[in-house]
């Protein structure tokens, strides 16, 4: 790799760009940048109306339509002091726990391993593991299910509502969706098998792990802002504590706290919140060698399966409980429109993720704001890039390309979201 | 015969189309019997063009990406514009009414920028079929794949979601009051939208000859002007049955 070259880079969500520039012999600058044309969402956002702008958000990213969903929606509760019931919270909470299923299942097996076995892509490792493979096609579709039940469909759910849903799950759905839940649980043997055949290059840098934290749970849905260096803030406060930056090269957003990358993810809620991990999470991560905590940014991949266990085990108690007391006919609630600001997150695959808006007395959002797990991870990326081709550096050019390429990917990027992007 | 060439690109987008029709339960069946080239969502590896069938998801977001469609457009045979974004904009478009620089000032703080003006695809170049919807339907996705590789033309239906309604027995939201846009909107969707709840908020763009006049008077009992300009800003409003309401012409 030498300055000036650039390769756009497969199997992530979404178009970037890596460029690694060294001057002799030392590493002189690195740079992770996506490329993708601005979306500007956040400008064009303003002016529309509280109970359409959760549907527009789930548009940011395909890959987790359901978090930039929930966050919204969540925000515009906030803004007019609407409460979901404990109901609608469960059922969203499925939604949510079907979209890390779904979304680590694909980075995990068909975007990542291939990397940790040397295969092109989730097609040339067919032949040798067919079944496997199958399982976790399989394993997607559950996850789907789970999406599509609750939420109206896989992609873009429309079924949400402020205060709670427009329509309620029928108890077939409910039986199909505990009957697929277990299936998950089943497959997940396999899968975690199928996994540890995976070699996870090595690599150590420790950097502050951010994410939601709950005194309640492994937090996903909610909770407020914490990280490894004991730093914890409400989530309202955000924007006192991270801070935005913009790069002269990428005209990026890149964010850091007290002046310092941070990473957020599911290798950092492993590393802050592993106590609240499910007993069988914890096993797997121990099965799978991934101890706690870790610095090796390689295994967030690892720890999206550990999640994934989590998240199965979760699932099966709400469902178990919905199937023996049955949902109650609960109807959204009728909204008084007020002026009034709203923020919220929750955690979606790739990490936090913050919807933030100011709202008019029509209803009408007049300001919008949206931090998106990517961009928050950004500088981390970089400053492993750093690390690693530093460490690597008697290494032939293209291996070093992939070994930078597979940090990228462990990463699970998601340009989509980053609208913050613009090409240089 | 060699196996059809077929390659699948995505520009400013979500990922949502194509991931819709990765999703389908057919999907990696179906793509077995084609030579699969680029497809860099999943792969690594590239293969060169010409192409029998690009499958293009987004819309050409800056200059670059318009120059990369032009240049997939000379390499393909037959160019599949795939998803609401590609066929009209899909609520991207929704930009197109605010003035572009003060948008980008408001995200970008005054950092220079190169966006181009949200269009579909076919602003640029010639599209020879159209998989519209937001998402794209995956159904409809692997069924154009199938139809390809029997050599034979593939279709899609032009008539209006309520027929869809109709079919699965989905009580009509309209009638109750609620704002849909289905009476005018493309289906081959399944309308599930009314199903779960909601109301088709016409993703999939106009059907044939839609009676845009009536369905805004229908729209005018329950909705203010503003309300139904804003429901027709919503995925193809550069569509020319739109045009007139999503521009503000309405009485
Ligand atoms: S049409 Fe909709 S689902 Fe498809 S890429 Fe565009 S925004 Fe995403
Ligand atoms: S709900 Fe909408 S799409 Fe369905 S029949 Fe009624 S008007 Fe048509
Ligand atoms: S019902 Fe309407 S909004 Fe829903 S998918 Fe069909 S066309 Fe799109």
């Amino acid at each position: 790799m030498s300055s000036h070259e650039v390769e756009l880079i497969t199997r992530v969500e979404g178009h970037a760009v890596y460029a690694v520039d060294l001057e002799k012999g030392e590493v002189k600058s690195v740079r992770f940048a996506p490329v993708e044309g601005a979306r500007l969402f956040e400008a064009w956002l303003r002016q529309r109306h509280y109970d359409e702008v959760y549907f527009f958000a789930s548009r940011i990213c395909g890959f987790c339509p359901v978090s930039h969903n929930l966050a919204s929606v969540k925000a515009v509760e906030a803004a007019l002091q609407v409460q979901p019931s404990e109901q609608t919270v469960k059922l969203r909470k499925i939604m949510n726990f079907g979209e890390h299923l779904q979304s680590h299942c694909i980075h995990v097996f068909f975007l990542s391993l291939p990397d940790f076995v040397g295969a092109e892509s989730a097609f040339a490792l067919l032949p040798q593991y067919g079944e496997e493979v199958k399982a976790a096609v399989e394993f997607r579709d559950h996850a789907n299910y789970l999406i599509e039940a609750v939420g109206g469909r896989p992609v873009h759910p429309m079924a949400t509502a402020v205060g709670g849903f427009r329509r309620l799950p029928t108890p077939t759905q409910i039986a199909e969706m505990l009957s697929r839940a277990r299936q998950m649980k089943k497959l997940l043997e396999k899968l975690v098998d199928f996994y540890s055949k995976a070699k996870v290059p090595e690599f150590s840098r420790e950097t502050e792990y951010l994410g939601l934290q709950s005194q309640l749970e492994y937090a996903l849905y909610d909770g407020c802002l914490a990280s490894t260096k004991g730093f914890k803030a409400e989530v309202e406060a955000y924007k006192q504590h991270i801070e935005e930056e913009v790069r002269e090269y990428s005209t990026a957003k890149y964010y850091t706290r007290e002046g310092k990358p941070f990473m957020v993810g599911a290798l950092a809620r492993f590393n802050l919140n592993y106590d609240q991990l499910s007993d069988d999470a914890k096993e797997t991560a121990e099965t799978l060698g991934l101890k706690h905590p870790t610095y090796n940014s390689f295994h967030n991949t690892t720890a999206q399966l550990v999640e994934m266990v989590h998240d199965v085990d979760e699932v099966l108690k709400i469902l178990e409980e919905f199937q023996d007391s049955g949902l109650k006919d609960e109807r959204p609630p009728k909204v008084e429109v007020k002026p009034g600001k709203g923020t919220a997150s929750v955690e979606a695959p790739r990490g936090t993720l913050i919807h933030s808006y100011e709202m008019d007395g029509n209803g009408l959002l007049r300001e919008v704001d949206i931090v998106t797990p990517t961009a928050m991870s950004l500088n981390n990326v970089e400053a492993d890039m750093r690390v690693l081709v530093k460490e690597n550096l008697n290494l032939p050019r293209e291996k070093l390309a992939s070994l930078v390429e597979a940090l990228i990917r462990a990463y699970d990027p998601c340009i989509s979201c980053s609208v913050h992007f613009l090409r240089k | 015969m060699g196996k059809l060439k077929v390659a699948f690109f995505d520009f400013t987008s979500c990922n949502g189309c194509l991931l819709s029709m990765i999703n389908h339960p057919e999907f990696v069946e179906v793509v077995s019997h084609v030579e699969l080239a680029d497809f860099r969502l999943v792969r690594s590896l590239k293969v060169e063009g010409p192409f029998d069938v690009s499958f293009v998801e987004g819309y050409p977001g800056d200059s670059h990406e318009i120059e990369r469609l032009k240049k997939i457009r000379e390499q393909s045979n037959m160019l599949v514009a795939l998803g609401a974004c590609a066929c009209t904009g899909s609520i991207q478009s929704i930009r197109n009414f605010f003035d572009l620089e003060e948008a980008a000032n408001y995200v970008y703080k005054g950092v220079k920028k190169d966006i181009a003006e949200v269009k579909p695809l076919d602003a640029y170049v010639e599209v020879d079929f159209y998989l519209p919807g937001c998402p794209a339907s995956g159904a409809e996705a692997v069924q154009t794949l199938k139809a390809l590789l029997v050599g034979r033309k593939p279709e899609i239906p032009m008539h209006a979601v309520c027929v869809e309604c109709k079919l699965r027995e989905t009580e009509c939201v309209l009638v109750q009051g609620i704002p849909c846009l289905g009476p005018v909107t493309r289906g081959g969707c399944g309308a599930p939208c009314p199903a779960a709840g909601y109301f088709c908020d016409g993703c999939r763009g106009p059907c044939s000859d839609p009676n845009v006049a009536s369905e805004v008077e229908i729209l005018r009992k329950l909705l203010g002007k503003e309300e139904i300009v804003r429901l027709f800003r919503r995925y193809a409003s550069l569509k020319e049955a739109f045009k007139e309401v999503a521009e503000g012409k309405v009485e």
